[in-house]
C-alpha cells in the first residue's frame, strides 16, 4: 500500500495525463487538418490579389511582385509587375497547359506542366508529410487585411522548423509562406499585399489564345516524368549511380530524361511530402557554368565539386567515374553532400 | 653447288663477304672441283697484280667520289615496301602500336570530355522547378517565374 503523498501524487499525475495527452492529440489533429484544408483551399475559391515573393540565396536576395487571379478549381493568371526583366510577362495556367506571353518578344510559350510535374494538379498528398512532420498551431495575427492563424511544419526526424504558412481563417488560403534553412535563418517568404477573395472572374480572362501578331512557342524542353525509373535507367546510355544514402524521410518520386545540346540528362527527383532535391547525372564530365551566383569549392566524398545558391535552390556539382553529377533542391549543402558522397559512379 | 654457282659467288668468297654456310660450301666445292679452284687462282692473281698496281694512295676525281656518293646513298634510301617492312619488325611495331594506341586513348578522352557542351546551373535549377512544381515548399509565382525566364534560351521548337 502506497503512502497517503504518494497516491495523491499519482492521482494527479495520472489526471494530468489524461488532460494533457488529449489536448496535444487534438491540437496535432487540428494543426493536421488546417493544413490539409490550406493546401486544398484554392481548388475551391477564386481570389484576385497582388503576392510578393523574396528568395535570399546568401547575402542576396531576389523578388517578384506579381498580380495573380484565380478561379476555382484550377484557372491562373499571373501578371509580374517586377523584377523588371520580368515585367508585363503574363502566364495563364489551367494546372495542366501554361502559356507565357511575352509581348517584348511577341512570342506565346507553351509549357505542359502535366508531363513534368504530374502532381500539379492532384491533391497534397498529406499522409506523406503528417509521416516526417508535426503540425504546430500558432497564435492568431492578421495579414493583407484578414484574420489568419500560423500553422509550423517541424521536422519529426531533425526537429527543426522547415516551413512556417499563415492560413486565411474564413477561407483557409495560405496568405503567407516562409521557409526556412537547417540553421533556422529564412530561405524564402510570400506574402499577400493585398487579397480579394470571392471574386467572380470572367472565363475569358483564363482563356489559353494567342493574340494576332504573336506566335506559339514549346518550351523549355523538359522531360516528361515517369514513375517507371528502372525502365529510364535501362534506356540511358551511360551508368546511373544511385544514392545509397538519402535524408530521413525521403523517397524517389520520379525521373525524367531532357537533352539540351545534344547531352542527355538523367534525374531524379525525391521527397520528402515538403522538400525536394533532383539528382542530375550526364557523360559530360563537366561542371556547370555558373551566370548569376559564384560557386564555392566542396569535397563530395573524394571529389572535388562546387556549391552555389541559384534562384533560392541549393545546387552542388561535382565530376566522378566521367559523369557529372549535379544535385538541386531545398537542402542543406551538408545534407547534399552526405547524399553525393554515397554515390559512387 | 654447281660451277656456275660457284664461280658467281668466288669474289665474295675470296674477300671472306659470304656468310658461313654459302663459305663451307664454296670451300666443299674447290675441293672436289679442279676447274674452280683455277678460276679462283686467277682471280687471286689478279688481286695482286691491282693491289701492286695502286699500292701508292691516289686521289679520287671529285666528280667520281660524288658520283659514288651518290650511288651510296640511292642504294642504302629503302623503297616503300621495305620502309614498311622495317616499321613492322616487333621491335619497332610494339612500342609503336602501345604508343599510337594510347595517343588515341588520351585524344579520344580529351576530345570526348572537351567537346560536351557545359550545361548552366540556372537550367539545372529550372529543371528541378519544372519537375517539383507540384511541391509544397515554394511558391507558384515565384516557381513560374523561374521557369518562364529566359525564354528564348529553353524553346527549342515550335507548337503545334
Amino acid at each position: 500500500m502506497l503512502p497517503r503523498t504518494d497516491r495523491a501524487f499519482f492521482f494527479l499525475l495520472t489526471l494530468a495525463t489524461l488532460l494533457v495527452l488529449p489536448g496535444a492529440a487534438l491540437a496535432a489533429q487540428d494543426g493536421r487538418s488546417l493544413y490539409a484544408q490550406a493546401v486544398g483551399a484554392d481548388d475551391h475559391v477564386s481570389y484576385s490579389g497582388t503576392l510578393t515573393s523574396v528568395v535570399y540565396e546568401g547575402d542576396r536576395a531576389a523578388s517578384t511582385v506579381a498580380r495573380i487571379e484565380h478561379k476555382e478549381p484550377n484557372s491562373w493568371r499571373i501578371w509580374y509587375l517586377a523584377p523588371a526583366d520580368a515585367y508585363g510577362r503574363m502566364i495563364v495556367s489551367n494546372e495542366s497547359l501554361t502559356y507565357q506571353y511575352e509581348p517584348s518578344l511577341s512570342k506565346v510559350f507553351s509549357h505542359d506542366w502535366s508531363q513534368t510535374a504530374p502532381g500539379v494538379a492532384e491533391p497534397v498528398n498529406i499522409a506523406q508529410v503528417e509521416t516526417n512532420y508535426s503540425f504546430e498551431v500558432g497564435p492568431a495575427t492578421s495579414l493583407a487585411g484578414r484574420h489568419a492563424t500560423s500553422l509550423s511544419l517541424v521536422s519529426k526526424h531533425t526537429g527543426g522548423l522547415v516551413q512556417r504558412i499563415w492560413v486565411d481563417d474564413d477561407t483557409s488560403l495560405i496568405l503567407r509562406r516562409e521557409t526556412y534553412t537547417v540553421d533556422g535563418s529564412v530561405a524564402a517568404e510570400s506574402s499577400f499585399d493585398s487579397i480579394r477573395i470571392g471574386v467572380d472572374l470572367p472565363d475569358g480572362l483564363f482563356k489559353l489564345a494567342v493574340p494576332n501578331g504573336m506566335t506559339l512557342v514549346a518550351s523549355p524542353s523538359v522531360g516528361k516524368s515517369t514513375t517507371d525509373t528502372a525502365q529510364l535507367v535501362r534506356s540511358l546510355d551511360f551508368k546511373f549511380a544511385a544514392p545509397k544514402y538519402l535524408p530521413d524521410g525521403f523517397t524517389l518520386l520520379r525521373g525524367s530524361v531532357a537533352s539540351r545540346s545534344g547531352v542527355n540528362t538523367v534525374e531524379f527527383v525525391y521527397g520528402d511530402g515538403l522538400r525536394t532535391f533532383s539528382l542530375f547525372e550526364n557523360a559530360t564530365g563537366k561542371l556547370p557554368l555558373f551566370d548569376r551566383a559564384t560557386p564555392k569549392p566542396i569535397a563530395i566524398g573524394q571529389a572535388d565539386g562546387v556549391y552555389a545558391d541559384v534562384a533560392g535552390q541549393t545546387l552542388v556539382s561535382w565530376n566522378a567515374g566521367g559523369l557529372n553529377l549535379t544535385i538541386v533542391g531545398d537542402l542543406s549543402t551538408k545534407e547534399i553532400a552526405t547524399i553525393g558522397a554515397s554515390i559512387h559512379p | 653447288m654447281t660451277c656456275q654457282h660457284c664461280q658467281e659467288l668466288l669474289t665474295d668468297y675470296q674477300h671472306g663477304e659470304l656468310d658461313a654456310a654459302s663459305d663451307a660450301a664454296i670451300y666443299a666445292h674447290l675441293e672436289s672441283c679442279a676447274q674452280c679452284r683455277e678460276e679462283l687462282a686467277a682471280q687471286s692473281a689478279l688481286s695482286q697484280v691491282l693491289r701492286a698496281t695502286f699500292a701508292s694512295e691516289l686521289e679520287m676525281p671529285t666528280s667520281v667520289l660524288a658520283g659514288v656518293r651518290q650511288a651510296v646513298r640511292r642504294e642504302r634510301a629503302p623503297g616503300l615496301i621495305e620502309a614498311l617492312r622495317a616499321l613492322l619488325r616487333p621491335v619497332v611495331l610494339a612500342p609503336t602500336a602501345a604508343a599510337i594506341v594510347l595517343a588515341v586513348g588520351v585524344v579520344s578522352y580529351v576530345h570526348g570530355t572537351n567537346s560536351a557542351p557545359q550545361l548552366s546551373a540556372d537550367y539545372f535549377v529550372q529543371q528541378h522547378v519544372a519537375h517539383t512544381m507540384d511541391s509544397q515548399s515554394g511558391d507558384r509565382a515565384w516557381n513560374a517565374y523561374l521557369l518562364t525566364s529566359n525564354p528564348d534560351a529553353t524553346a527549342n521548337a515550335p507548337a503545334h
